[in-house]
């Protein structure tokens, strides 16, 4: 491997560069940023609604659209396919780009295809809660709908896969891995579980099992793969240190691409398909501690030493929350992955709450650290509150602990205990579980209300009204002339 | 920009249908076995319906052997010219209810 | 690491799983054998295990698919051997009205856990996420029990049910339903002449009944199906009590 030139030192002929690169790609990215949080606030507002239903069926009147069944997949596939994905997008073409020198020529293609994108969404939510969907976990989109949104990633991705092939030096860093890995296993992981789901005649059972390694294969694959990759290229450049050992995170990355692919199934266990899958699917989601630990104690020891650092960029603060959210995951997935475990918390919230500590508490964290960065490069604005951008951390951060601690972990251990008490009629077990539903109302109402605070700000930013300056909105409380806004009654006109 | 000696057509456009190659390499696999594998498979549907059929031929069988030794056709002409011969007769009237 | 070693690696690393974990069993499980009832001495041998579901029920599994009820119920019955300790037990089996009945006339305790051909004629096995209402596989006879108990159908029960799981007729038995109320399977019609027996005795507007549509049918019909206690094969059989079974 060759070692690569000195990147890290700053020269007007780099930042040229990265000045062109992001001009190219101000659309398509600001574009999928944009879009992708407009539809977290769908998704947020089906969540609210979705469970408050959980517990209170007659909240909001009987409409069909908004019962729980409906309702609730409405949510979670708006957060995957529309929040999460598109904020997917927009950082690996971005952070693609960026490190492999190229301009984007596709911009206009990637447009067209993120607004494709956007109707194939939109269309199969209104069919959702039209009482179209599949009845399919994390695949509730109707059957039409995977082969061109299929077609609609190649059309976003491709160039990002030829960004990295003409890139000027030969040198790899470590996201280039992790994106080239994430861009690759999408279509096989979505192609594989649609083509089983939909398209060939199997046995029923495998049929499900298929879309529970989807489920597994999706989070592991792509989403862990697009964060660790925002979160090594954020955490070395915000804090000027090379990565910590390059090596662990290759190892990590091989680690990862060899044992992810076989998790998923442990949801399944007790079913009648062949038992070593469930089995086997257990093993590699404890396994997956190993690599997600080594990419954790890499970033961290990059970050030593750094807390100020860390306290006072938003991008930081965001994404060193998103690792811990991340690790979280693995070792509570990990946790719950346990036989005795999985005989008492199968059929409870702990699969659900687990997905949201991964889709929300890791990749959603993460994302909003590397949107933080971008964004202002982007559009050549810096972001106007400190005040916003400290509520929508903390309030995510209020959401995120009350989840793992409330349903995750304590809600859904209650709810399998009371569920095993079989001498008790099934009314018992659901008054046990119908605290936690509530606690899940909760942890939505602070999400809902962190996001309010994110979407007003990013708001303001597409519409140029971000500050003018050459100082970044960093999160400190100083009022000097280092500080963000310049000395007290000090106007920025630049 | 600075030149790229890399950057050049012909890597952008073999590895954009690569790339498009590789993005589908494994649903192509799972096209080509999988239909292909399924479609012998014997269905326990049409098992259940062989025993079915072997009991259906079986009684079949019978009734055509039960048939050869009497064979309703021979008799029909003979109760046929029977019944012709006999001469409509006056019945009882059914008593009044 | 040079490009062409890291596609062999990913396609390796991802193949591997992919044909062990998918495709094979995929294609092993489609094209598994139908199993004889018993072996050649027990004289059950010429009848194969094949629990049929197809036409309004088959519809009506995708009625239950379609309107999201796989959130709060389950399909499965998990074997007790999965139990990990003594403390810690899978009790699917042991509840007394998960896995079948206890109290069959003619076969006595006829609980079992899930077998292979019990989805039969659905797309997919709606196994279900969470436990929030009861497991699925056996409320046919549930709903046949309470409907008798009450003295009407068990599709009226049903369509009671889903017009309102809370109403004051079927809820005689427990406290609360979490179930949502399924309006949008109704339709509110005209009482031409003497009316239809499968309008619901409730309070109507004078000269109106409510009557359930196709989907409430076709799903009345899956729900009622759902009696996943038949007898299997002797190879599947794990009944402790299965000599005292005929």
């Amino acid at each position: 491997m060759e070692s690569a030139p000195d990147s890290h030192i700053p020269s007007a002929e780099h930042g040229k560069q990265r000045a062109l690169i992001d001009h190219s790609l101000r659309h398509p990215v600001m574009f999928f940023f944009t879009s992708g949080a407009a539809w977290l606030a769908v998704s947020l507002v089906l969540a609210m609604i979705a469970t408050m239903k959980a517990h209170s069926p007659d909240f909001l009147g009987n409409c069909s659209a908004l019962n729980y069944g409906r309702v609730f997949p409405a949510h979670l596939n708006t957060l995957i396919y529309g929040w999460g994905l598109q904020a997917a997008f927009g950082v690996a073409i971005w952070l693609m780009a960026r490190l492999s020198r190229q301009e984007s020529r596709s911009s206009v293609a990637i447009l067209v295809a993120g607004h494709v994108w956007n109707v194939l969404v939109a269309l199969g939510t209104i069919c959702i809660l039209a009482g179209k969907g599949s009845g399919i976990y994390w695949m509730d989109f109707p059957e039409f709908i995977w082969a061109p949104m299929l077609a609609t990633y190649a059309a976003i991705a491709i160039w990002s896969m030829i960004h990295f092939r003409v890139r000027r030096w030969q040198h790899i860093y470590v996201s280039q891995w992790f994106l080239l890995g994430a861009i690759i296993w999408f279509p096989w992981v979505f192609l594989a579980a649609n083509l089983f789901v939909h398209v060939f005649d199997i046995h029923p059972l495998m049929v499900t099992a298929s879309a529970a390694w989807f489920r597994s294969a999706l989070m592991l694959l792509f989403f862990v793969p697009i964060g660790v990759a925002a979160a090594f290229y954020l955490v070395p450049k915000i804090t000027g240190r090379a990565v910590y050992n390059y090596s662990l995170s290759q190892v990590a990355f091989w680690l990862l691409a060899g044992l992810a692919p076989w998790a998923g199934m442990q949801v399944l266990m007790g079913a009648p398909i062949p038992t070593f899958m469930p089995f086997t699917s257990a093993a590699a989601t404890i396994a997956v501690v190993i690599p997600v630990l080594a990419l954790t104690v890499s970033l961290f020891k990059t970050l030593k030493g750094k807390a100020q650092t860390v306290a006072h960029s938003p991008s930081l603060r965001f994404t060193v929350a998103g690792v811990i959210g991340l690790l979280s995951y693995a070792i509570f997935g990990a946790f719950l992955a346990r036989p005795d475990m999985i005989a008492i918390t199968q059929f409870t919230s702990a699969g659900y709450g687990l997905d949201i500590v991964g889709l929300y508490g890791f990749f959603s964290l993460t994302m909003f650290g590397a949107i933080y960065f971008i964004v202002p490069r982007i559009t050549r604005r810096e972001w106007i509150s400190r005040r916003m951008i400290r509520w929508h951390f903390w309030l995510s951060i209020y959401g995120v602990l009350t989840l793992l601690g409330c349903i995750a972990l304590f809600g859904s251990i209650s709810q399998g205990v009371a569920q095993q008490d079989w001498e008790q009629p099934w009314y018992s077990a659901f008054m046990a579980t119908r605290p936690f539903l509530i606690a899940t109302s909760i942890v939505w109402g602070f999400m809902l209300l962190s996001n309010v605070f994110f979407l007003f700000h990013l708001t303001l930013m597409w519409l140029r009204l971000g500050r003018r300056s050459n100082h970044p909105t960093l999160l400190t409380h100083d009022h000097s002339a280092t500080g963000p806004h310049g000395r007290e009654g000090l106007i920025d006109n630049n | 920009m600075d030149s790229n000696p890399r950057d050049t057509f012909f890597r952008r456009f073999s590895t954009f249908w690569f790339g498009l190659g590789l993005f589908v390499a494994f649903g192509i696999l799972a096209v080509v076995i999988v239909p292909c594998s399924v479609c012998g498979k014997v269905d326990a549907e049409d098992k259940n319906a062989e025993r079915r059929m072997k009991v259906n031929q079986e009684v079949n069988a019978a009734e055509e052997a039960a048939l050869k030794e009497a064979n309703p056709t021979t008799a029909f002409d003979k109760v046929g010219a029977e019944l012709l011969k006999q001469k409509p007769s006056a019945s009882d009237k059914p008593a009044a209810q | 690491m040079k490009l062409k070693y890291f596609i062999i690696l990913m396609l390796t690393s991802f193949g591997l799983p992919f044909i062990f974990m998918l495709l094979v069993p995929a294609i092993k499980m489609t094209d598994a054998a139908p199993l004889p009832m018993g072996d050649k001495d027990s004289g059950k041998s010429e009848v194969y295990f094949n629990p049929v579901n197809a036409g309004l029920i088959s519809q009506g599994a995708e009625v239950y698919a379609s309107n999201g009820c796989y959130n709060c119920h389950t399909q499965l019955i998990r074997p007790t051997s999965l139990s990990a300790s003594s403390s810690v037990v899978v009790t699917d089996l042991w509840r007394p009205d998960f896995a079948g009945v206890m109290d069959d006339e003619k076969r006595g305790d006829t609980r079992r856990e899930t077998t292979a051909w019990d989805y039969q004629g659905e797309k997919f096995a709606q196994i279900g996420t969470n436990r929030i209402g009861q497991d699925l596989s056996n409320v046919g006879h549930r709903i046949n029990a309470k409907a008798k108990a009450l003295g009407i159908s068990p599709e009226m029960y049903l369509y009671l049910h889903f017009y309102n799981p809370r109403n004051t007729v079927t809820k005689t038995h427990e406290k609360w339903s979490n179930c949502p109320s399924q309006l949008g399977f109704f339709e509110q019609v005209k009482n031409s002449g003497q009316g239809t027996d499968i309008a619901l005795p409730l309070e109507n507007k004078p000269g109106y009944m409510v009557i359930p549509n196709d989907q409430a049918v076709a799903l009345t019909s899956y729900l009622l199906s759902l009696k996943r206690d038949q007898p299997v094969p002797d190879s599947i059989n794990y009944n402790p009590n299965k000599d005292e079974e005929e």
